[in-house]
């Protein structure tokens, strides 16, 4: 058994701050400590990896149970450390709902009203977009069961060392053996590779695991070009950035290329939503929980449309599959997982 | 929440093409501009060569030395704390075919008098094999590779041509010419005679211009110029006219040919030159107009020819039209009458309007017209006539069975009367339809007929029906101080002729038809105002129209109107039986050959 830490909350309360403390706390005692992230990618895993932590991300399939969870929280660390983003939305609360245990981060300046600070945020998150709220669409419906638990409060930016867990202004943690703690039994076990892979930009640190070798230009992607020319690599792979923009005029003539931002080569149409969700979370909560994967979340056009594909990863484009070969390029359309590229044979360890 | 990561972007932006090429030219270069979405370090580099960075840009420019012949890169990269991004330029550098320039003559144009020699002269840019071709046959090329090299063409042909000249080495080829245009003559339009032939000067070739020219001495042609009538066309003629007077004359002794058509009318030898010579009354000109076939329009040509050949035709163009008879006889008031009616009797028994044959199309041409009442001296503004009208109905080839009244207005227009005037119908035709505005009026009968001005504001033309009343026929408005100044008695005939030029018809025993002028109604100007109206025999108060005072009843033998054509009108006085000194007028109508 391992101990999983649950930080939950909504963005901009310190979560990632509070989990990389929380994980050099871990470490300084002589823990191996794996920090885990649900299904969102490429937005946080550079804070990890500039950090060197191990990071890991859990797909939407695995919240369907605990034990499926297990399956993809890797084996052999001491301790993991798991943030939730939007914790109370549906695709959220489907992973908090696994853990009897869990720790919501909270911002010193949002305690004393933070049911209402919450319903606010999704109010005004939901309100910016164009398409509106659905009419069964009740932002807070998972408040009460994501509260339906043993949870323990860590406060984030505090101005002093409080009773409980808090991070202060400073950005130390403080009182961490009182965050709340969930008895987990990783079974994931990764292959290895021995493979000469380099890669650029935010892509699953998985790779990282199977290909101990791997080579990180962090978002420096001119060196990364660079070297990609003067060097054989048996697999390169270019993760994502912000840099919509940027285009890349040549691929490698050897080994295979994995891009996660396939508009660096392509002129792809950006998926968009149209439609307010017709349906409600709880519907969505059950098809998450009781269907297979890769079962459509809702009709296209509608919010989560992006996620009706057969992995449950974000599409930032429009494209028929999520991955695709061109030549020797593997496209990724989403936050694809080397083990879904593994299982259905676009890469080979 | 993680913040996402914004590596520096890179744009191209002079030159905007990724690819570019350039030709080798040793010593040039080339700028290159990038520019960059946010503040970064910009570093320039050619292939594997020294990088050139300029910091904290968001654009900026570097020169680089056109490199050697290939393909090259040109690497952007922009650097900060972001980041990296890098873009590229592919730069080919290729090599250029030799160049090659005209020296002598330096303008592509050459003009040259045919067997002329030349030199042409060119120059490359780079030493190569140099070639020249004329018209595309290779004439010379260089044994070794040089860059100055010369042709030389010993007796240029005549004609357009082109000399090009090829440069070749291991860079590729490079090509130019000269128009090279040798003439045997330079003055355009310019003429030679060579022998009786002229040549003319065009596209720098003296070329035939014609054959035996008089230019060149060759004996010319007679020369025919109208002299009367100068104009194109000498109208319509008449089957019984006379053939147009043509008058011409010629410039050379020559036999002059009249004809029509290709048919010789007449020919005549002309010695005289320049001297009007007039065709007139030509008999196979007179032959040819009486043949039916002949109708329509034809070119009337004269020439001239003799021994020094034939002259080009003046022409006419002549049209040919049925034959028209008229005779016409007219009288007019004696001094101090004014006359306001008369009355006659019409006997037509014979008329030259014998059958359909003598019109050129039935219905046309078919009046016979025994009075006219003038209203005015000008005939063009007559007013009223009674006319007999040929009728074509059945039975009516051969014999008139019916004629009618006609009157005409001076618009030219023929009045009908209204239904009730005179009381309807006036006659039933013989489909048994009411017939208005016309009277029925046979032949075999003697009509009793007249025109007159009875009421001062209506001409009116009435005849007797075979009841012996007075039935108005037709009558049209005058105004109130009109009165008839002239009675006219003719008849017409339009024919053609037959296959032999002989009339259609047979000719008539004139004195079956005959009209007899029995009275006429007259104001007498120097009377009392009572008895100013009054009727009175012809003889007493008309004359024949252009005849003197003295002798009032002399035919005028210059009056146009009395005829002297076929179809002829007599006319004879006769004393009324019983009434000495008053004398009836009789006309008859006929044909004569």
């Amino acid at each position: 058994m391992a101990d999983l830490y649950v930080l939950a909350s909504i963005p901009d309360q310190g979560k990632t701050t509070a989990a990389i403390l929380l994980e050099k706390q871990l470490r300084s005692e002589g823990k191996r400590v794996a920090c885990l992230q649900t299904n969102k990618g490429q937005n946080d895993v550079h804070r990890y990896l500039f950090e060197d932590c191990y990071h890991y991300s859990v797909p939407l399939e695995a919240a369907r149970s605990k034990s499926a969870f297990e399956q993809w929280v890797p084996a052999g660390y001491d301790a993991y450390i798991m943030e939730i983003t939007f914790a109370y939305a549906p695709l959220r609360a489907v992973y908090v709902d696994l853990f009897e245990n869990i720790n919501e981060v909270i911002s010193y300046d949002a305690r004393e009203n933070w049911k209402e600070y919450v319903s606010d945020f999704f109010k005004q998150l939901w309100s910016r977009r164009r398409h509106g709220i659905g009419p069964s669409q009740d932002l807070m419906a998972f408040w009460d069961r994501v509260h339906d638990r043993n949870v323990q409060t860590i406060l984030t930016k505090t101005p002093a060392v409080l009773d409980g867990p808090c991070v202060g202004t400073d950005k130390i943690l403080y009182h961490a053996d009182q965050i709340a703690a969930e008895p987990i039994e990783p079974e994931m076990e990764l292959p290895k590779g021995s493979g000469k892979v380099i890669a650029v930009g935010s892509f699953p640190a998985e790779y990282w695991d199977i290909f101990p070798s791997l080579t990180w230009f962090r978002f420096d992607y001119a060196a990364f070009m660079e070297r990609l020319r003067e060097e054989k690599y048996d697999i390169a792979i270019i993760g994502a950035s912000g840099a919509d923009k940027m285009k890349l005029q040549d691929r490698p003539d050897h080994g295979s290329l994995i891009c996660y931002q396939p508009a660096l080569y392509l002129d792809l149409e950006r998926k968009r939503i149209r439609e307010p969700l017709s349906g409600d979370y709880h519907t969505l909560f059950s098809t998450i929980k009781q269907q297979p994967p890769g079962t459509p979340l809702c009709p296209e056009g509608e919010p989560f449309c992006q996620f009706n594909n057969r992995f449950w990863v974000h599409q930032k484009y429009v494209s028929s599959e999520p991955v695709w070969r061109d030549g020797n390029t593997v496209f990724c359309n989403g936050w694809v997982l080397p083990q879904y590229l593994i299982r259905d044979g676009f890469l080979e360890v | 929440m993680g913040s996402v990561v914004y590596p520096p972007v890179v744009t191209l932006v002079e030159p905007e093409d990724q690819e570019i090429g350039d030709p080798y030219l040793y010593g040039a270069e080339r700028l290159f501009t990038a520019s960059v979405d946010q503040t970064a370090t910009l570093t320039f580099t050619l292939d594997d060569g020294v990088p050139h960075a300029y910091p904290n840009v968001t654009q900026a420019s570097h020169s680089f030395q056109i490199p050697l012949l290939g393909v090259h890169t040109v690497r952007v990269v922009a650097q900060n704390a972001n980041g990296s991004g890098e873009d590229y330029w592919t730069w080919n550098i290729f090599v250029t075919p030799p160049t090659i320039y005209l020296v002598d003559p330096a303008e592509s144009e050459v003009t040259d008098p045919v067997n002329a020699s030349r030199l042409f002269t060119a120059r490359s840019n780079q030493y190569a094999i140099i070639r020249f071709y004329l018209d595309g046959q290779l004439k010379q090329e260089t044994p070794v590779p040089t860059q100055n090299a010369s042709y030389f063409h010993e007796a240029a042909p005549l004609g357009e041509h082109v000399v090009s000249v090829v440069a070749t080495n291991s860079n590729g080829s490079g090509q130019n010419h000269w128009d090279w245009n040798v003439k045997e003559c330079f003055s355009e339009g310019a003429t030679k005679c060579v022998g009786y032939d002229l040549f003319e000067c065009i596209n720098g070739r003296w070329t035939l211009k014609e054959a035996n020219a008089v230019q060149c001495g060759y004996p010319a042609s007679p020369t025919v110029t109208k002299v009367s009538p100068t104009t194109d066309t000498l109208g319509l003629y008449r089957m019984n006219d006379n053939p147009p007077v043509l008058t011409v004359q010629v410039n050379q002794p020559a036999l002059l040919t009249l004809k029509v058509d290709d048919v010789v009318v007449d020919m005549r030898t002309v010695a005289q030159v320049d001297t009007d010579v007039t065709f007139e009354q030509c008999p196979d000109f007179i032959a040819y107009m009486k043949v039916a076939s002949h109708l329509g329009t034809h070119t009337v040509s004269i020439i001239a020819e003799n021994g020094n050949g034939i002259s080009d035709p003046v022409t006419w163009q002549w049209t040919l039209i049925v034959g028209i008879d008229q005779a016409a006889i007219e009288f007019e008031a004696m001094p101090n009458y004014i006359i306001l009616g008369y009355e006659f009797e019409a006997r037509m028994s014979d008329m030259p309007f014998f059958d359909a044959s003598s019109f050129s199309s039935p219905g046309d041409h078919k009046l016979l017209i025994p009075s006219h009442a003038y209203t005015n001296e000008d005939h063009t503004m007559k007013k009223g006539a009674i006319a007999f009208h040929r009728d074509f109905w059945e039975n009516s080839v051969h014999r008139f069975i019916a004629f009618t009244a006609y009157m005409w207005d001076s618009d030219g227009g023929s009045r009908c009367n209204e239904p009730d005037d005179p009381p309807n119908p006036c006659w039933i035709d013989p489909d048994g339809r009411a017939q208005y505005g016309c009277m029925k009026l046979t032949c075999n009968m003697t009509h009793t007929m007249r025109l007159d001005l009875r009421d001062r504001s209506v001409l009116k033309a009435c005849a007797t029906d075979d009841q012996g009343v007075w039935r108005c026929v037709r009558k049209l408005p005058v105004t109130s101080d009109e009165s008839i100044v002239n009675i006219d008695f003719m008849s017409e005939i339009q024919w053609i002729y037959g296959q032999n030029g002989e009339l259609p018809f047979p000719t008539a025993d004139l004195s079956d038809n005959e009209i007899v002028l029995t009275w006429i109604r007259v104001k007498k100007i120097d009377e009392p105002e009572s008895e100013q109206e009054k009727t009175l025999r012809p003889n007493i108060c008309l004359k024949l129209r252009y005849s003197s005072d003295e002798y009032p009843l002399e035919p005028n033998p210059y009056n146009p109107q009395q005829g002297t054509f076929g179809a002829r009108l007599i006319w004879t006085r006769r004393e009324v039986q019983g009434s000495p000194g008053e004398e009836e007028f009789v006309l008859n109508f006929g044909i004569t050959q």
